[in-house]
């Protein structure tokens, strides 16, 4: 089959009752609404974990924007102007969002699932716009509530998760199953009241904080709940610009840095402090603290503090790796990443080709001119920490966390 | 009967035997190398190790699934005499005709000269392409082969329309306290403009139409097979036998006709872009 034309497309299910999702003539299923949505109109896709607190661990949806045409008044609020075109006869708020992207072979691939949110939506009534604020299916977990008395005294943190996600009102929006919680410290709850009534969002992220876990939910709205280690996929494999075999999948590389800013080799936690001695000479002090109010004993503070301490202590490269959508569809959360960015080698005036080790001779074969002052080699590897896709350009952009032993010991930072 | 003389540039399908693509490569010497001629760089190739002209190079080339060919096309090699055949029991191609004129039993030269070939035949469906490389145009080299195309004709202009190459090494500019500049020049990167004052040949309108409907890559060849004094009077970068270009077709496809008369002929202008 030829290639098909590769894009996104976006799509709507009305709400015909407070619990029923179809359109006014009950067609149940997404209507395609991509032809009135503004070409730079979808605002970027991006999962990552919480900005400005990287030690969160919640890794959802960001809320999307859609800029839609509306001069027929389509995309109006029932309380605003009812006609026969209009998409929302009984709610705007709440009405399904699912934006997809279809590849060269014309599969599609899910990109995002929210609802409306109407508060954040807004209408321009003079240019016969209107801008749908669109939450992803995981803000679910910030409209819960946790049950009082959900998470009790004596719980191991796995038991008190499973207890705050297996309520039905998240369970009508996203996918969870038991068997997709695996917590990377695994220690018990003291204080279970500690929760009652917080959102659920909240008492997950102290969970997740206690037991150095991430949630991950993918474009499936499944949930998964596992260390922040990465993956078992054989890497993904880019290529820079100067790849000889014409293998260059990367756009640009960005933001590189040392990730010096996200280690931390002494962690308080509670009242106990863990210390790298080692990295706190080779790196300078550097310190975090974190509090857990609903955990009493000391030797859990220890644990705490020593886990992380062992995970952040080395500092990990860091940066943005930009390629085509094409590519970045299939790419998970926390898959391995290899990147071969060599220098720009090409063959010297002086000769017709380059040369090659092993075959050609010294003394007969001329070197190549090799420029460049960057130079990523692909046995390092990484894990993906975000996903951006940009839907105008076609363009995803990885965010990347090197997977690595330390450099100061030989081995990953152990107490 | 030998390539058309009045035709013009050559339009192919990517290369089906590109390395990023699976397709692997052995050698009976110089095997670590056999992969470089699996793609269009110039720049790097196979070579064989120790061989001289009674020694006969043998470099396999196996697609992880068949594929229809019809053209096969090689440059910046030193081979002067040779073989190509495809399939487990080296079977030679039917129908042959190369730059010079029609081939009789197969792809086989005996005192090639030029540093590029190619060969339309009859297609085939196979996995496996070998090259049988015997002598090389200076006696007693190392062989070397920097590029090998197996693929298909999308089309070839009827008539040699107005190319206007370019090759663009876009340089990293900055300029310094000093007042001068630090200068990095990038890999050439080619592009051309092709002025259509006179379709009057359907088959031309169609493969101009098929180039801007496509949305993979296609190989661009301006020569189109054309070389010799004959045919330029200097020897020019974009023009040669060896100059094969992976190029998108970028500028909007424009329908008119000459002067809005219907029965003259159609008039365009599309721009190619190189892309990796």
């Amino acid at each position: 089959m030829a290639d098909q034309v590769k894009n996104y497309k976006v799509f709507i299910t009305p709400l015909f009752d407070n619990e029923t999702y179809h359109d006014p003539d009950g067609f149940v299923g997404n209507i395609d609404i991509t032809d009135y949505v503004e070409i730079d109109g979808v605002s970027p896709i991006s999962r990552q974990a919480d900005l400005g607190d990287y030690l969160v661990g919640v890794y959802g949806f960001t809320e999307i924007k859609l800029k839609c045409r509306n001069e027929d008044g389509r995309f109006n609020p029932p309380t605003i102007f009812n006609n026969r075109v209009n998409y929302f006869r009984y709610e705007r708020d709440r009405c399904k969002v699912v934006v997809k992207y279809f590849d060269k072979d014309g599969v599609e691939h899910i990109s995002f699932q929210g609802i409306i949110n109407e508060e954040g939506t807004k209408q321009d009534w003079m240019r016969g716009s209107v801008e749908l604020s669109v939450l992803s299916n995981d803000s679910i977990l910030r409209k819960v509530a946790i049950p009082s008395g959900a998470v009790g005294d004596g719980m191991l943190i796995s038991e008190a998760i499973h207890s705050i996600l297996n309520k039905p009102p998240i369970l009508a929006v996203l996918n969870y199953d038991p068997l997709n919680v695996d917590v990377g410290v695994d220690i018990v709850v003291d204080l279970g009241s500690f929760f009652d009534l917080k959102p659920s969002r909240d008492g997950l992220d102290e969970l997740l904080k206690a037991s150095n876990s991430v949630i991950v939910i993918d474009a499936a709205n499944n949930i998964y709940i596992r260390p922040r280690t990465e993956n078992s996929n054989t890497p993904w494999a880019f290529y820079g610009e100067s790849d000889l075999h014409g293998r260059t999948n990367i756009v640009s590389i960005e933001n590189f840095n040392t990730g010096l800013q996200r280690a931390f080799n002494q962690v308080k936690v509670n009242d106990f402090t863990a210390t790298h001695l080692k990295y706190t000479t080779r790196y300078g002090l550097r310190n975090t603290e974190l509090k857990f109010d609903w955990l009493t004993t000391p030797a859990k503070w220890e644990t705490i503090a020593k886990s992380y301490a062992n995970t952040f202590a080395q500092p990990r490269m860091e940066c943005e790796l930009v390629t085509v959508t094409e590519i970045g569809k299939e790419i998970e959360m926390f898959d391995r990443v290899t990147i071969d960015y060599g220098n720009r080698v090409s063959k010297s005036s002086k000769s017709d080709h380059i040369p090659i080790q092993g075959i050609d001779k010294y003394g007969q074969a001329v070197y190549p001119y090799n420029q460049g002052v960057f130079k990523i080699t692909p046995k390092i590897v990484w894990k993906v920490t975000g996903i951006e896709h940009d839907t105008k350009n076609l363009l995803t952009k990885l965010r990347l966390r090197e997977i690595g032993i330390s450099d100061i010991e030989g081995f990953p930072p152990e107490f | 009967m030998p390539i058309d003389k009045k035709t013009g540039s050559k339009f192919f399908e990517d290369s089906y035997t590109l390395f990023r693509d699976g397709v692997t490569a052995t050698a009976t010497t110089g095997n670590v190398s056999a992969k470089n001629l699996l793609n269009l760089n110039k720049d790097i190739r196979w070579q064989s190790v120790g061989s001289n002209d009674s020694i006969t190079e043998t470099v396999t080339i196996t697609l992880p699934t068949a594929k229809t060919i019809s053209r096969i096309y090689m440059s910046n090699h030193n081979l002067k005499q040779y073989t190509i055949t495809y399939g487990a029991g080296n079977t030679n191609f039917t129908n042959v005709v190369g730059l010079d004129g029609p081939l009789g039993g197969g792809i086989s030269e005996t005192v090639y000269a030029k540093n590029a070939s190619y060969y339309e035949f009859t297609p085939v469906t196979t996995t496996i392409l070998k090259i049988n490389a015997v002598k090389t145009q200076i006696a007693a080299q190392e062989k070397y082969i920097a590029v090998f195309v197996a693929t298909q004709e999308i089309g070839t202009f009827t008539l040699p329309f107005d190319v206007s190459p370019r090759l663009a090494r876009n340089p990293r500019t900055a300029s310094t306290l000093s007042g001068k500049q630090i200068i990095q020049k990038n890999y050439e990167m080619f592009s051309a403009s092709i002025n259509l004052p006179m379709l009057s040949n359907q088959s031309d309108v169609d493969l101009v139409e098929a180039l801007h409907l496509r949305e993979t890559p296609f190989l661009f060849w301006p020569c189109g097979g054309h070389y010799g004094s004959s045919y330029f009077r200097v020897n020019l970068r974009s023009w040669r036998l060896e100059d094969i270009y992976r190029c998108q077709m970028t500028s909007t496809l424009g329908n008119d006709f000459y002067k809005n008369l219907y029965t003259t002929f159609a008039v365009g202008n599309i721009n190619l872009q190189e892309v990796v």
